[in-house]
Formats: C-alpha cells, sequence, structure tokens
C-alpha cells in the first residue's frame, strides 16, 4: 500500500447504511397521474427546483437532454462517458484527467474548456484552474444524476465567461425517487470497486436525499512506447489507479433548498508525466471539492419570483511528484499545492409583470478568498527546487480576488411564434478589467416548417489564476501580463419534429476568439492573435414503441488560428447510440459508437490516426423487484489508439527519453454494476 | 492539516444528518416539483370530467409559453377512459378548436379575454394556474396553497361549455363559484 494515499475515511458509509436501513420504507417511484387519484395529488408537497427551468423550446441554441435512463442503458461511468457521445464533442484523456471539449478548440494543455459545469444550478468550476471535471473527479457519483442538460452556444450573458461554448447543468435525483434506500455496487476492469449508500425520501415535508460513495481502483497495465530509448514497448502498471469518496446532502423545502457536496479523487499517475519517475506509485495527483449552497426562493406577487442563494465552496490540488534528479535512484518528491476557496451570494428576479415578457435580473457577487500556489521540493539535500539551486519553495503565491456581477435578459413574446432574447452581462473582476457580454437571440416557431433558432453572443474570459501566476524555474508557463480573451459567435439551429417519435436537430456556428490564451508546447502561455472556428453540428433522434431508441450525430468542424489548423481538433466525427430490448423480458442492450477522424497533435507536426471506440452494455432491470444489474464492456473490440497531450520533455528521470505528445489508449474493460433497494 | 478539516466537516455532517433523520419519522406525503404537480393534475382533471361529444384521441392543449411540455409529452399515447392522450402546443386563440382541455399559463393572463370568447361554447375545459382565471370566465385555477396544489372551480363556464365534472371532484375543489343550471 502506498504510504503517500490518504485511505477514503470509512465512518460516513456504514453510518449511512444504518440509517438507510432504519428509514426504509417500501413503496417506490413517482407520480404517476393515471394511476394517482385527484384525492391524493392534493396531499402532494411541492419543492423548489434549481433556477434552470427554462424549456429546450425557448432557448435560442441547440440543447441535449440525456437522462438517468440512457446512463442506465448505455452504462456511461463518468460524465465524460455520457457527453462524449453527443455530437460535437470530444474528448481526450492522458490518464491523469479527460479534457471535454467543443466547437473544436481544445488543445492538449488546456485545462479550461469554456463550459461552464453546473450541479443543480450551482458551478462547479474552481477559482485556480477553472476546471470543469467530468471524469471520476467530478464530485458527483453519476448513480445520482437525474438528468444531464447541455446547452451549446454562448451563455456567457447569463454564466460568466466560462459558459463560452456551453452550460452542462447536472440535475440530482430526488430524495422522493428514491424513497427509502439504495446500495450500488460497481466492480471494474482493474479491481476496480465502487461502493454506494444512498438514502432518499420525505422527512416533515422535506425532500432529502444523502449518498455516500466510496471508490478504490487499483488501474491497468499499458505499454508505453516512448519512455524506452530504442522506441521498444514499456509497461506501465496501475494506470487509472484511484481511492475517493463523493458525499451528497441534500435538503428541498417548497421554497428552499440545501445542498453540500464533498468530493476528494486521489488518482496515481504512473505515467512519466511531467518527467516523473515512471511506474512510480508515489505520483499522485489528488482534487478536493467541497461545495454548501443555500437558497430560498420568495414570491411577494404572482408576477415576481426572487431567488437568492448563498454559496461556499473550496477547491484543492494537491500532488506528489517523484523525481530522480541526478540519476543516481534517489529520489526527490516536488510537491504541489493548489489551494481555492470562495464565497459568493446570487440574487435573480424574474418578472412576467407586461405581456409578453419574461425579465430576468441578476446581481451576484464573488469572493475568493484564497487562491494560492505552492510548489517545493521535500527531502533532498539542499536542492529546494526541482534541480534548481535556490533556497526557497519554487512557487509561493498568494492571491486573493473579488467579482461582482450585473445581468439583464428580457425575453420578449412577438406576435404568437416568436421569441426574442436580450440579454446583457457585466462582470468587475477589479484589477483585471470590466467586461460587458450582450447576446442576442431568437427562436421562431414555424409550425410544420420546425423550429428555428438564431443566437449571436459575446463573451469575456478572464485569465485563470494558473494562467497567470503558475510559474516555477523549471515550468514557466504563468504569464502575468496576459490578457483576457475575447469570443464573437453566430449560430444557427433548426429542430424539426419529424414524427411524434423522431427528431433532426442541426446547428451551424461561426466563432472568432481574439487573444485567445494557450502556451506552444508547455512553454509561457501567451494570447494568440485570431483563432476562428466554423462547423456543422446534426443530430437525429428516434424512439420505438418496444423500448428502443436511437441517437445518431455527425459533425463537421475547422478550426484555425495564425499558425494554422489548430491540434486535438477533428475535421469529422461521428456519434451512435443504439439500446434495443434483446427478445429476453426486461433486458436491454445498448451499444454506442464513437469515430473521431485523424486529429493533429505536437504542434501541428504530428497526426493522430482517427479511431473508433465501440462499448457494448447489457442491463436487466426485472419488474417488480428491488434490484437491477448491467455489465458493460468498453472498447469492445480491443482497438488501440492514441489520444493528444500536452508536449511533454519526460527526461529529467528518464535521460533517454523522447518528448511525449500523444498516449496509449485503454483495451477492452468490464463493468458490472448493481443496484439494490430496500 | 487541511484535509484533517475536511475529514472533520464530513463527519460532522454525517453524523447531523444521521440525527435529523433519527429524530424525524419520514411523512407520508409525497413531495414532487410544481410543474410536475400541475401536468399531473392536467391529466388528472381528464379522468374526471365528462365530454358531450367521445371521440378518438383527447387532446390537451398548451397554450404559449409553458413549462409543463416535458411533463406531459411522457405520458402521450396512453389511454384515458379509452381515448388516446395527445399533447398539442397552441400559440394563438384560433388553434384551440381541436382541444378538449387548453391550459393557459398565467404569464400568458393577456390573452385569457381573447382565449374565452374564442372558446364560447365550445367543449374545451379551461385550466390556468392564474388564481383570478374563474373569474374572468375560466373553468379552473390551479393554485399554491401551504406549499400544496389545490383548484378553483367555475361551475358556470363548464356548464356552458357541456361539459360535467364528477361529484368527487367538485367537494374537492378549493372554492367553487357559480351554480349550475
Amino acid at each position: 500500500m502506498n504510504p503517500h494515499i490518504r485511505k477514503p475515511s470509512r465512518f460516513a458509509g456504514p453510518l449511512l447504511m444504518g440509517l438507510a436501513m432504519l428509514l426504509a420504507s417500501p413503496a417506490r417511484g413517482e407520480i404517476d397521474p393515471f394511476v394517482v387519484p385527484l384525492d391524493e395529488l392534493l396531499n402532494v408537497s411541492i419543492v423548489s427546483t434549481p433556477k434552470f427551468a427554462e424549456t429546450p423550446e425557448q432557448i435560442p441554441s441547440a440543447v441535449s437532454i440525456l437522462t438517468a435512463e440512457d446512463i442506465r442503458l448505455y452504462g456511461w461511468r463518468t460524465l465524460s462517458d455520457a457527453l462524449r457521445t453527443l455530437q460535437g464533442f470530444n474528448v481526450t484523456n492522458d490518464h491523469t484527467y479527460d479534457y471535454v471539449a467543443t466547437r473544436g478548440i481544445s488543445k492538449p494543455g488546456d485545462y479550461r474548456p469554456r463550459l461552464q459545469i453546473l450541479i443543480d444550478g450551482q458551478s462547479i468550476n474552481d477559482n485556480i484552474l477553472a476546471m470543469s471535471p467530468a471524469d471520476t473527479s467530478f464530485p458527483l457519483d453519476i448513480a445520482l444524476v437525474e438528468r444531464i442538460e447541455v446547452i451549446r452556444g454562448p451563455s456567457a450573458s447569463i454564466y460568466g465567461g466560462d459558459a463560452m461554448f456551453g452550460v452542462i447543468n447536472v440535475v440530482t435525483r430526488s430524495g422522493q425517487s428514491i424513497k427509502g434506500g439504495e446500495a450500488g455496487l460497481v466492480l471494474g476492469s482493474g479491481k476496480d470497486k465502487r461502493l454506494r449508500a444512498t438514502w432518499g425520501g420525505v422527512v416533515a415535508d422535506k425532500d432529502v436525499l444523502i449518498s455516500y460513495t466510496n471508490v478504490d481502483a487499483d488501474g491497468r497495465s499499458l505499454m508505453f512506447r516512448d519512455l524506452n530509448p530504442d522506441g521498444s514497448p514499456r509497461a506501465i502498471h496501475h494506470i487509472g489507479a484511484e481511492q475517493g469518496e463523493q458525499l451528497l446532502v441534500k435538503v428541498r423545502g417548497s421554497d428552499w433548498g440545501l445542498s453540500f457536496i464533498h468530493a476528494r479523487r486521489d488518482r496515481e499517475v504512473p505515467t512519466g508525466t511531467y518527467g516523473t519517475i515512471p511506474n512510480d506509485r508515489g505520483h499522485v495527483e489528488s482534487d478536493t471539492y467541497n461545495l454548501l449552497n443555500i437558497s430560498k426562493e420568495w414570491m411577494p406577487n404572482p408576477s415576481n419570483s426572487l431567488l437568492q442563494s448563498f454559496y461556499v465552496g473550496t477547491f484543492a490540488y494537491d500532488a506528489k511528484f517523484p523525481y530522480d534528479y541526478d540519476g543516481t535512484g534517489a529520489t526527490t518528491t516536488n510537491i504541489d499545492a493548489l489551494h481555492g476557496s470562495w464565497w459568493g451570494f446570487e440574487n435573480r428576479l424574474v418578472n412576467t409583470r407586461w405581456s409578453g415578457q419574461r425579465w430576468t435580473l441578476g446581481f451576484e457577487f464573488k469572493a475568493n478568498t484564497r487562491q494560492d500556489l505552492l510548489n517545493y521540493d521535500r527531502n533532498h539535500n539542499n536542492v529546494p527546487c526541482v534541480g534548481y539551486y535556490v533556497s526557497k519553495p519554487c512557487l509561493d503565491s498568494q492571491q486573493q480576488s473579488q467579482q461582482a456581477t450585473f445581468m439583464a435578459q428580457d425575453e420578449i413574446q412577438i406576435g404568437s411564434s416568436t421569441l426574442l432574447t436580450l440579454g446583457l452581462r457585466h462582470d468587475d473582476f477589479g484589477s483585471v478589467g470590466k467586461f460587458s457580454s450582450p447576446r442576442l437571440g431568437l427562436v421562431h416557431d414555424a409550425d410544420g416548417a420546425g423550429l428555428f433558432k438564431i443566437l449571436y453572443g459575446t463573451a469575456f474570459r478572464a485569465p485563470s489564476v494558473f494562467e497567470r501566476a503558475y510559474s516555477t524555474p523549471s515550468f514557466m508557463y504563468g504569464n502575468p501580463n496576459l490578457e483576457p480573451e475575447k469570443m464573437r459567435s453566430l449560430e444557427l439551429t433548426w429542430e424539426k419534429q419529424l414524427s411524434r417519435q423522431s427528431r433532426l436537430s442541426t446547428t451551424l456556428y461561426h466563432l472568432q476568439i481574439s487573444r485567445m490564451i494557450s502556451a506552444y508546447a508547455n512553454e509561457m502561455a501567451t494570447n494568440g492573435v485570431k483563432t476562428k472556428a466554423t462547423g456543422l453540428e446534426l443530430e437525429y433522434e428516434q424512439r420505438w414503441n418496444n423500448g428502443a431508441r436511437l441517437r445518431t450525430g455527425y459533425s463537421l468542424q475547422r478550426t484555425t488560428d495564425e499558425n494554422g489548423a489548430l491540434d486535438n481538433s477533428p475535421r469529422h466525427m461521428l456519434k451512435l447510440n443504439l439500446a434495443v430490448p434483446t427478445g429476453i423480458p426486461h433486458l436491454m442492450a445498448g451499444t454506442e459508437g464513437q469515430w473521431i477522424s485523424a486529429r493533429k497533435a505536437y504542434e501541428g507536426t504530428a497526426r493522430i490516426a482517427p479511431y473508433l471506440l465501440v462499448n457494448l452494455n447489457l442491463s436487466y432491470a426485472p419488474a417488480g423487484r428491488n434490484w437491477d444489474t448491467s455489465l458493460g464492456i468498453y472498447n469492445l473490440f480491443n482497438h488501440g489508439y492514441n489520444d493528444p497531450v500536452t508536449v511533454d520533455n519526460i527526461t529529467a528521470s528518464n535521460p533517454s527519453a523522447l518528448t511525449r505528445w500523444q498516449m496509449p489508449q485503454l483495451g477492452r474493460s468490464f463493468m458490472l454494476r448493481s443496484t439494490l433497494r430496500f | 492539516m487541511r484535509q484533517g478539516r475536511f475529514a472533520r466537516i464530513l463527519r460532522w455532517l454525517a453524523i447531523l444528518a444521521a440525527a435529523a433523520g433519527l429524530a424525524i419519522a419520514p411523512a407520508a406525503g409525497e413531495v414532487t416539483t410544481e410543474s410536475q404537480l400541475k401536468a399531473a393534475y392536467l391529466i388528472n382533471f381528464l379522468k374526471y370530467v365528462e365530454w358531450p361529444v367521445t371521440g378518438a384521441p383527447i387532446n390537451l392543449c398548451l397554450f404559449g409559453r409553458s413549462n409543463l411540455a416535458p411533463y406531459l409529452t411522457a405520458h402521450e399515447g396512453r389511454l384515458i377512459g379509452g381515448r388516446e392522450l395527445r399533447i398539442r402546443k397552441v400559440s394563438s386563440a384560433e388553434q384551440i378548436v381541436n382541444c378538449q382541455e387548453l391550459f393557459v399559463p398565467e404569464s400568458e393572463a393577456s390573452h385569457f379575454a381573447s382565449i374565452i370568447r374564442e372558446v364560447d361554447k365550445q367543449a374545451i375545459l379551461t385550466v390556468s394556474d392564474a388564481e383570478i382565471f374563474p373569474r374572468v370566465g375560466g373553468a379552473i385555477a390551479i393554485v399554491r396553497a401551504e406549499g400544496r396544489l389545490r383548484f378553483d372551480i367555475n361551475i358556470n363556464a363548464l356548464d356552458q361549455a357541456g361539459l360535467r365534472a364528477s361529484p368527487l371532484m367538485i367537494s374537492l375543489a378549493r372554492q367553487v363559484t357559480g351554480t349550475p343550471r
């Protein structure tokens, strides 16, 4: 057992399990209005939902909604598994994180995907890297997800600069929908064990959900060809090894809500990334989130509603990098500690006093009370900083900042079938500057001809603390002179309900980012000149009465900057998800395929071959029973493929190694999932 | 150091949650979101109201901008009293001819008068979530009261439309206005 990895605390699991057993109630399921009589409806209490309650038809850009049923049918293990099935999404993996990207902009090494991820309407992007975690570092167990709402296009006027290319809102299950206890057991390749205990129900008219998940995975082995000087393969073990925990506590009343999320993931990185010693189990990168949100909705009169929320969050990235600086075999551990904390409050007033108009006015204040970057060497004589003889930490930066935001949006009904959306957001980042982001949207329902949507939007993205300040003598990345990047985009969407059970959606977009922040081959981050992206996204959905469902998508995209086409920006992507009944009652087969065309890598000098990934999931949910199970086979055909990664000089502990710019991906894997309700 | 604090917070929360859970026994009532519950009411009314002509599908129409569609379309195709349920969106008073039930959200209150005029004596059950609706000639208002939803009925409006509400439904209403002829 590796001494560096702290074992997950073990008290909460049994405690919750005991609690769940005590309070278990036999009844289950949501209200079915066909069955429930009117007098019972009178007794149902209502709970408030997060602010996100617009309907897809009113949002002036393409919207995809993935449900808990999709998660079960296709056996998605993480949020990124779900997102990569959507048209326009490209997910890459470097065995430390998954990087979710859309609109063709996903340069390896860029931690900010320019997407905003929300859990029940609350932002989870941290205040140091502004990452959008979607792999197992996402602070919520995917088994607790009721719905994933993906809104494409610039929503910066509502959600801020990180919502440049879209917003992903993850809605959690209600306690009511669980109504009792639930235990989840997941077993996967590489001794991957995930245990979950959940209790949900109604306590004194409040909807309550408590869930705890414990994760322990040993990881897999994979051959690397860039670690031996002669190019011969070398086995790397414990890829994807991790330990962690996820806690969610949620209470909802009729006009208020409280939620607390705690999650930690310690991921082993044996790949020699950053030049650490390959196969050293001491290379651990850990992410910890704590997120608390309290909200209250006021309805002083029928035409006004005010939602107030108060939030507190902390994020910690703690890494241990084992180095062999002088080739003697003596290990020096370099420590990285990026710690952020913040609090803020938000007010959002929705007014429908004027006929045919819906005004939303918002004010938000956020204080980043801590944005600390620390890096130093441990236990190495007189060499305190990654091979450089300086007698202080390599990096010790402490910052604080504040942010105030005003936003206004008016949705105006024009005639009977047209909705105009006008939005404006003004952000005041203090010393970084003040920015305004307008947005203009139009939705026209042309009945038989379908739904037409036009969205013009702008967005500012201030450089993150990491991009401005993270510099050590061996890694001069941060650039204090970075300027904010600015985007303008126009997109047109056409959606048509072809029949009661089939739907087609098409989006054309063009966007320009000036001064886009990126780094050449992991050197200092700089502002670019002009980045352009143009693309087409198609999606077709069909359902059948026997429960079968199909979703397929195609995207064509072209992204360029002053140096030509961008890295990791596939021209074509094809996606297919199909679930069919097998003929055996209650056994469904879900299969998915993702074909990604060739991608450029290594600053445009290398090419990564196309890949086709096929997954198969068999799910069995017997009617009237208190359990269900599913078996997922990922990368069914054991296809070998690579993902582009940040250009990495991995020589520090490995004198003969080459420069790395791609990473081999895992072959066939299995995961068995079982859920027991009581 | 910091990790230790997180663990303490976690432990504290878990214990608090357990204590709260043990102290209060779960109530019998169910909980749902307001939109979901409104949608359940709209479907339920169809079970308690009689239409003069019983044709094939039963059309539940949503007027203008309404948040209920996602909760209703899932039930499309199911049978109520042997009739197939269909959900339709309508955006002007002229399009309501084939509706059996019409929901007009409060945000479309400016259209109340024109809709009531258009409905006139047609067999359409008009429902809104505006409390004022029965007083301006609508049939049913779904209203929020004490963290639950109740409904008010205007008997005159039902009569004019030639609809019959079951005595049970009338007895469950919070407020009944008008008297049957």
